[in-house]
Parts: C-alpha cells; sequence; structure tokens
C-alpha cells in the first residue's frame, strides 16, 4: 500500500512537472485571491503563486530537505551507534551520554535559535536540512547502539573473530548486512521526522523563504490569514500533501519493519 | 518501534490539525450567498438536534443550570488578564493595546527598563505618558501646546526661550519646572551614550534655568528647527523630560533604569502610574491626582487602565479582535482586516470600513541601498534597480491595493504637497515609479554586467546577487519582499529575501546589501532628505551607522545644500528652492528606491470604548505606540 501511495505521488510530481514550471509556482504568475476554477485549478495565493504548480514544485523540495536531513542524522546516528553498540566502554559512555544529553534538550527551540541566526543571506533547501541533521542523529545512535549490543554477541561475530577479522571488518561484513533491513527502515522513519521538522520551522517562518517548499506555503497562509478569511485552496493541498507524504512513509517503514522483523511478521499473521 | 510510533503520530497529528483548519475556518468571501443561506439552515438543524439531547439526556436541573449560565454570560465582565496583587479593573475600562508597532515581537526586553533615553526602549506606555512640550498633529497639521505654552527665538537662532505651564506636577507631586527641562537637554548634551545624544549635541550649548517656569537653551550654531526637531512629540520624535530630583542625583543617567516599584518609579507626568511589567505585558493604571484635571488643563481620562501587549503574529491579533479580547492592534492587511470585520462588526479603521481604510503613516517605504558597497555604489545599477520594480505590481500583489505608489519617500500630507507639485518636472524627467526593464538592462549594460547562462546580470564571471533584508511582521513592507524579489529576479537579478528578527542590527551594521525601510518626515523634507547627508556615512561599508543614515550616501554639494535647508525654519518659504536643488542631485543619483506609502490599517474596537481618531474626528491619529497615542488615552469614551 505504502508503495501504491509513493507511486501516485511520484506519478502526480511527473506529470506536474511535465505540464508546469517552476516560475508558475512563484509569486505574480497568477491573479492574487484567485479561487479554484478552470483555469487555476487549485487557484492562487495571495501573492499570485498558482496553488498546483506550487504543490508539484513543493513535494520534491520538501522531500530533498527531508532526504538530506534524514540521511545524514541515520549516517552519523549509524557510525555512532556501531562505535558505542561494538567497541563498549568509554567509547560507550560518552557516546550514550551525549546523545542522552542532547535527546533532553527541546529540538524545536534548537533549531529555532539556529534557523534565525545561522544565514545572514536566508536559507537554502540544503542549509535548513543541515540544520535538521545537526539534531537528528540521536534516536538512531540509540536504537542501533542497542542492536549491536545484541549482535556483538551472536555467535557467527565470535566465529569472524576467531577467523581472524579485525573489528573493523566484523563491522563492515558482518554486522551492517545483518542490520540493513532495520537501517532501511529507520531511514524512511527519519526521513519522515526530518520533514516534520522542517514544516514546524517553515511554518514559523524561518525556512527558505524564497523556495516553494510546502512549510514555507503553509506560512504565508498563515501570515495572510487563509484560515480565517475562508480560503481553504490555500492551506488544504499542503496538509492534504503532507499527510500523504507521512502516510506513504509510515506504510513503507511498517513494511520494511515487518521485513526486518520476522517476529513482528509471525505476529502480524 | 520508537521511530514509527512517532511517525504514527504525526499523522494524527495532522489529521487532527485539517480538521480543526476546516472546523475553524469561515466562508470564503467569494461563497454565493445561495451557499450562505445553506449555511444558515445547517446551523439550524444543529441547535433542534442539541435541544433534543438536552431534553433526551438531562433532567430539569440541568436545563435551569444552562440558563443561569446564559444569564451570567450576559452581565459578568471579563477582568482583564492581570496578576493578582493589583487593583481589579474591569475589561470594559481597560484599554488593550497588541501588537506595539511591530517590535519586541514576542516578549518585551525592556521589562525593567524605564529611562526614556536608553536603548532598546519599547514603545509600551513610557514614552506616551511622559507628556511632550508640544504635540504635532500630523494628519491636521495642528501644534498643540502642552507642557510648554509658548517660545521665542534669538535672532540669528542662536538660542531659543521656552515658557512652561504652570501647575504641572511629576506623578510623586514635584512641580515640573525649567529645571527638569534644562537637566534633561544638558544631560542628553553631555553624555554621549545616551540616546538623541547627537540630534542634541548637533546645536546645544547649554540649557539654564531662568524661573520656574522658563528656560533658555543656547546653540553653538544657528539652530531654527530646534522647537520643532527636539522638543515636539510627534510621531516617535521629540524628547521626553526626565525629572531632574531623580535623574540629577544618579551616578550614570545611561544605567539608570528608573524602575523602582517601592518608590513609584518610573515618575511621570501623564495620568497614568506604571502597575506591572513582564515579558508578556505592560500595565499602566489610572491615577487620580494628575496636574491636568486639578488645574482644568484637560478632563480626567476615562480609560482606567492600559495594557500593552508586545509584537505579534498578525493572525494572533485578528482573533483577539475578533474575540474581542483587545481594543486596538498594529496595522492590519487590508484581507485580514476584511476578514476581521465580516465577523466581529464592532471593529473599525480609520475611514470607518471604506477604502483606503487606514491612515497615512509618516513613513513611506523604500528599497534602500548599501551604497558604500559595489555595485550598489554604482548609480547606474541603483537605477537598473528601480525601473526593473513594477510598483503596481507590488500594490496589487502585496498589498491587496491597500498601499499607494509614492514618487518621493515623503508622506502626502498638505504642507508637504508643494514638493510633490513645485518639482513635477523633475519627477517626471528622473521618473521613480517607471517600471522599463529595457531601461533596465542598458544601465545594467553600462555599468559592464551581461547576462550568464541562467539569465542572472554577471561580470567578470561573478553573478550579482543580493538579499533583501526587512521586518519579519511589518504591514507596509513584509508583504511587498516576495513581490519585489520576483520584480527583480525576472529583470535578470539574483535576489532573494529574509524575514529576520535582528533585521535591525543587520540594516544598521551595514551587514544587509538592501534593505525595505520607511522614512520620516511630516511639515518638509528636511528630516527625510538630510538622512543622505555625508556626516551619516561611515568609512566603510561594515560599520554601524546612527539611524535614519542606513543609505551610506555622500554627495558633498547635496550635503552642502542639506545644511542650508536645515538653516532655515520648518516652515520658511526657502526651503523649496534649495529643495529642488538637493532634489534634483539626490534624483540623478538615486540613493534609495521608492516603493510605496505606508497606510496603517490600524484596528480599532467599539465594544467597549468610541471616540476613537477616525477621519471626522481626527484629533491624532491612532498610531498609539507613538508619543501621540497619548491624545487617544486621553480623548477616548466608555460605551457604557
Amino acid at each position: 500500500m505504502g508503495i501504491l501511495m509513493a507511486v501516485l505521488l511520484l506519478t502526480f510530481w511527473i506529470i506536474g512537472m511535465a505540464v508546469s514550471d517552476r516560475e508558475m509556482a512563484e509569486p505574480i504568475s497568477g491573479p492574487p485571491y484567485a479561487p479554484p476554477s478552470s483555469e487555476y485549478l487549485l487557484g492562487t495565493d495571495a501573492q499570485g503563486r498558482q496553488m498546483l504548480p506550487l504543490m508539484v514544485w513543493g513535494v520534491p523540495l520538501t522531500l530533498r530537505m527531508g532526504l538530506i536531513a534524514g540521511s545524514l542524522g541515520l549516517l552519523v546516528g549509524t557510525i555512532l551507534g556501531f562505535a558505542a553498540g561494538y567497541f563498549g566502554g568509554l567509547t560507550d559512555t560518552i557516546i550514550r551520554s551525549l546523545s542522552d544529553v542532547v535527546l533532553t534538550i527541546p529540538a524545536l527551540a534548537v533549531l529555532v535559535v539556529v534557523a534565525s541566526t545561522i544565514s545572514a543571506d536566508g536559507l537554502s533547501v540544503e542549509s535548513m536540512a543541515f540544520i535538521i541533521a545537526a539534531l537528528a542523529w540521536m534516536w538512531p545512535t540509540r536504537t542501533i547502539r542497542s542492536q549491536v549490543l545484541s549482535m556483538r554477541e551472536r555467535d557467527y561475530v565470535d566465529v569472524a573473530r576467531l577467523s581472524g577479522l579485525n573489528n573493523f571488518e566484523i563491522i563492515i561484513k558482518e554486522l551492517v548486512p545483518n542490520l540493513l533491513p532495520y537501517l532501511a527502515s529507520s531511514f524512511v522513519g527519519a526521513v519522515a521526522s526530518a520533514i516534520l521538522a522542517a514544516i514546524g520551522l517553515e511554518a514559523l517562518g524561518l525556512g527558505p523563504q524564497h523556495e516553494p517548499t510546502l512549510g514555507m506555503t503553509i506560512f504565508w497562509a498563515n501570515y495572510f490569514g487563509a484560515v480565517i478569511s475562508g480560503w481553504w485552496w490555500w492551506y488544504a493541498p499542503p496538509i492534504i500533501l503532507l499527510i500523504w507524504l507521512f502516510v506513504t512513509l509510515y506504510l513503507i517503514a511498517a513494511g520494511l519493519d515487518q521485513w526486518a522483523n520476522p517476529r513482528l511478521k509471525r505476529v502480524t499473521q | 518501534m520508537k521511530i514509527y510510533k512517532l511517525s504514527g503520530l504525526t499523522i494524527l497529528l495532522f489529521v487532527v490539525s485539517l480538521v480543526a483548519l476546516v472546523a475553524c475556518s469561515s466562508e470564503p468571501e467569494t461563497v454565493e450567498v445561495i451557499k450562505e443561506v445553506e449555511v444558515e439552515k445547517i446551523v439550524e438543524k444543529q441547535v433542534e438536534v442539541e435541544v433534543e439531547k438536552v431534553v433526551e439526556k438531562e433532567v430539569e436541573v440541568e436545563v435551569e443550570k444552562v440558563v443561569e449560565k446564559e444569564v451570567e454570560k450576559q452581565v459578568v465582565v471579563t477582568p482583564t488578564p492581570v496578576p493578582s496583587g493589583y487593583p481589579d479593573v474591569s475589561r470594559a475600562n481597560s484599554l488593550i493595546m497588541a501588537g506595539l508597532g511591530g517590535e519586541h515581537p514576542g516578549a518585551f526586553t525592556d521589562v525593567e527598563q524605564f529611562n526614556a533615553h536608553a536603548g532598546g526602549i519599547s514603545r509600551s506606555g513610557l514614552y506616551q505618558v511622559t507628556e511632550g512640550l508640544w504635540y504635532y498633529n500630523m494628519l491636521t497639521g495642528e501644534v498643540i501646546p502642552w507642557l510648554a505654552t509658548d517660545f521665542e527665538y534669538d535672532d540669528g537662532y542662536m538660542g531659543i526661550t521656552v515658557n512652561l505651564r504652570d501647575g504641572v506636577e511629576w506623578s510623586d507631586g514635584v512641580a515640573f519646572t525649567a529645571a527638569d527641562v534644562a537637566e534633561t537637554i544638558n544631560m542628553l548634551n553631555s553624555n554621549d551614550t545616551m540616546n538623541r545624544h547627537g540630534d542634541v549635541a548637533r546645536c546645544t550649548d547649554e540649557a539654564k534655568v531662568v524661573d520656574d517656569l522658563t528656560v533658555y537653551i543656547s546653540f553653538t550654531k544657528t539652530c531654527p528647527r530646534y522647537q520643532w526637531d527636539l522638543l515636539t512629540f510627534r510621531a516617535d520624535t521629540g524628547i521626553p523630560m526626565t525629572p531632574h530630583h531623580i535623574f540629577s542625583v544618579q551616578d550614570n543617567p545611561a544605567e539608570f533604569s528608573h524602575y523602582d516599584r517601592a518608590k513609584g518609579w518610573p515618575v511621570v507626568t501623564g495620568p497614568y502610574n506604571l502597575v506591572h511589567t513582564d515579558v508578556e505585558k505592560k500595565i499602566w493604571d489610572l491615577r487620580d491626582d494628575w496636574w491636568g484635571s486639578k488645574t482644568g488643563f484637560h478632563d480626567h481620562p476615562k480609560v482606567q487602565r492600559l495594557i500593552f501587549l508586545p509584537g505579534m503574529n498578525e493572525i494572533t491579533m485578528a482573533q483577539m479582535l475578533i474575540a474581542n479580547e483587545i481594543d486596538m492592534a498594529f496595522s492590519l492587511t487590508v484581507p485580514n482586516w476584511k476578514a476581521v470585520n465580516a465577523q466581529n462588526d464592532k471593529i473599525t479603521t480609520h475611514h470607518k470600513g471604506q477604502p483606503p481604510y487606514g491612515y497615512l503613516d509618516w513613513w513611506p517605504v523604500g528599497l534602500g541601498l548599501n551604497t558604500k558597497r559595489a555595485p550598489f555604489d554604482n548609480v547606474d545599477v541603483r537605477w537598473a534597480i528601480s525601473y526593473a520594480i513594477n510598483r503596481d505590481e507590488v500594490i496589487e500583489f502585496g498589498f491587496a491595493g491597500g498601499q499607494v505608489v509614492q514618487e518621493l519617500p515623503l508622506p502626502k500630507y498638505k504642507p508637504m504637497m508643494k514638493y510633490f507639485e513645485g518639482n513635477a518636472d523633475l519627477l517626471e524627467k528622473y521618473p521613480t515609479l517607471e517600471y522599463n526593464p529595457e531601461k533596465s538592462a542598458e544601465h545594467m549594460k553600462k555599468a559592464g554586467f551581461a547576462k550568464d547562462s541562467d539569465g542572472f546580470w554577471a561580470k567578470d564571471g561573478e553573478r550579482l546577487s543580493f538579499t533583501i533584508v526587512t521586518f519579519p511582521q511589518h504591514p507596509s513592507t513584509t508583504p511587498g519582499a516576495p513581490v519585489v524579489t520576483q520584480n527583480l529576479r525576472r529583470n535578470g537579478f539574483d535576489v532573494s529575501f529574509v524575514l529576520p528578527t535582528d533585521f535591525v542590527t543587520r540594516i544598521v551594521s551595514g551587514e544587509a546589501d538592501a534593505f525595505i525601510w520607511g522614512h520620516a518626515a511630516m511639515r518638509d523634507p528636511y528630516q527625510t532628505f538630510d538622512a543622505y547627508h555625508c556626516r551619516m556615512v561611515p568609512e566603510t561599508d561594515l560599520e554601524d551607522v546612527a539611524y535614519p543614515g542606513l543609505y551610506r550616501w555622500c554627495n558633498e554639494e547635496y550635503s552642502a545644500l542639506m545644511d542650508q535647508i536645515g538653516d532655515l525654519p520648518v516652515d520658511s518659504p526657502g526651503v523649496a528652492p534649495l529643495f529642488r536643488e538637493a532634489l534634483e542631485i539626490w534624483l540623478k543619483e538615486l540613493p534609495d528606491i521608492t516603493l510605496n506609502s505606508t497606510i496603517i490599517t490600524l484596528p480599532m474596537n467599539e465594544t467597549y470604548w468610541t471616540n476613537w481618531p477616525q477621519v471626522d474626528n481626527q484629533y491624532i491619529h491612532e498610531g498609539f505606540w507613538h508619543r501621540t497615542g497619548y491624545h487617544i488615552f486621553l480623548n477616548l469614551e466608555p460605551v457604557n
């Protein structure tokens, strides 16, 4: 089901890209405040952005932010998780303490401060992703560490060690392949979390203000009072698309989780 | 697993959000009348169903309770949101103002700072209830003597004698005298760390007490604008007087907070005392012993409590207005004002809900450039940028028609019109409002630029990229920023915009290449056009400037003309010919690019208060954050 929803989203994007150009998603490309019509299928906003092209171009930008931030967060979390779980001792203590401490800090507050001060020239989609990634590594670190703690005691790891493989080889050749399904499902979850963080920042006006992302669309809808004025075509499309995106990612992650966790599969069967 | 649980929660949150949004939203303005009728029918059905449920499920006692609540709702007046420990003043007797002039967004940062001459002071009561010697009504041109009665310059404008009103007292009972005026002027003149030191020191030699009600101020140079520039309260301008008996005994008045609740500080001459201050609100309560009503100078105010809330999101203000939680708010965009008025018809504006809705503010807006920095030091680049902006689109798409275009950075008040009309030929020769992409391209080519492969202007292989900085929430700058940016991008300028909370710092420090900012003038062009004087310009492009010298542009001939204008009284007929000469240089060089007016669509709530300043009753303009906002507090009448 998740794959099917992803395919439908992809189809929407491909067809949309084929029939619209980026300029239609930018200000003064249509009349201001136009409701949905045959000419402007999803209407326009106060500044003349056409909502349908805005959705077409906004989804990949939002996804790109999530993918970059999720990938970086998971990559850092994986490295730290493997280091802490496999080597244990002082390394584990330092990494575990660090991630536990950072987890207690309210991420949104930190992100708001960082996003509002980090760039004098305005945030790009990429710099926004880096900011989010800076606080997206702790959960992967903890969960992967716990997986590695369990795996390193397995017989096949002992056999590999007796066979003369060094620590690095054991991690790369024995542990990582066994953890790949789990990493894959974690990746999808990390992307979803990163998108959620990005939307939160953007809705506060701290995103890449010139880019037609879904979060910035919500920001401008809020700024111009779309809800109290009843301009539903302005805020409903990005929210529906975000719901679609999150449900898609959730279903994909759930499917991957079943694949990664045979016991879960038996329960659901 | 945790991550999946988070994702599930996320989805749930979004579904709930969507439902809430749809539930909260009203019908769009474009809905036909037939649909509105249908909505009414639905409401009636819902009421019937609820009544049926009550009958079926509730006993009679419960029904009686409901009736009691209804009665209570009609008679109970919601108390104002103040902390415990202060007198209870009803909502109906309180004036609640939200948003200031856009500053201190989210929270006050000057909680215990009430020194009117310290930096970073919010416009949340202190400036208003510290009364002025004179006031100027910018909408009518009326000068209102207040703490002073009259003045006289020496021959040659080398000094001024100011006569003060008899019977004025500070809030601690001490008489307001010439010593207070002299102390304030001399303190600012000698203390270069205090606000407005530069303005005072420019002319002031020394202020001397002649007698209790007479002060004489000698000048170091000819200064025929002193009374207007420094002693008259208008919008944000004018020196607030400080109590001599308190400030003169401070070791360092610049670091003195003038806040001590036990001592009754801050001390002011207005009829309100500070009773509470925190990051969320400042509260001033009416006192009975105001000099104005004791001497019969003015009726005692009816507003018993003033509550100032900090800068906030426009939608938050709109919702508070709909719910009658506030009486005034910082300007709304026209669509938001219409939405508020549709849901609460007690909310009105300067033009009583008719276009142009709000009052014309003294602050027309322009696109400023750091002209000390290349390539903005090139006049062709500046004109190219001006020609690349379609002002009509800025008005239509940025402000929904709620602003008008401005040929010059001057508000079109009556005394100012002669400077527009007398220079119409210059404005035709240098068309500051013209949108002409071809001319824009010509100027860029003349400046040595050519378009790169992406269609953006570049020189020596380097693309001209810059960022426009402006307010995160200002009705005459923020909505225009995306439109100006898009105009420039369409014409080959690689531009983006940001709305940072530290926008003032970025502009003043020179960090910002370009910024959307306003200009201030009321009676003649001097105050605005003096901002382009060479004395304002620092050595490099990255040094702090004193406001209003944000443009960092210098032309010696122009500055000499400004000096000559500055040596004339504010209403002198000699200003016009000198201004024309200066204007021609300014237009040719275009150090600043005009955009639009600032019309403040300030919502005023008639639920609890009447006699608002409106088009047929312009006793003052309604900018409550300005020093002149004081007159609103004095003149409002309670509905009940």
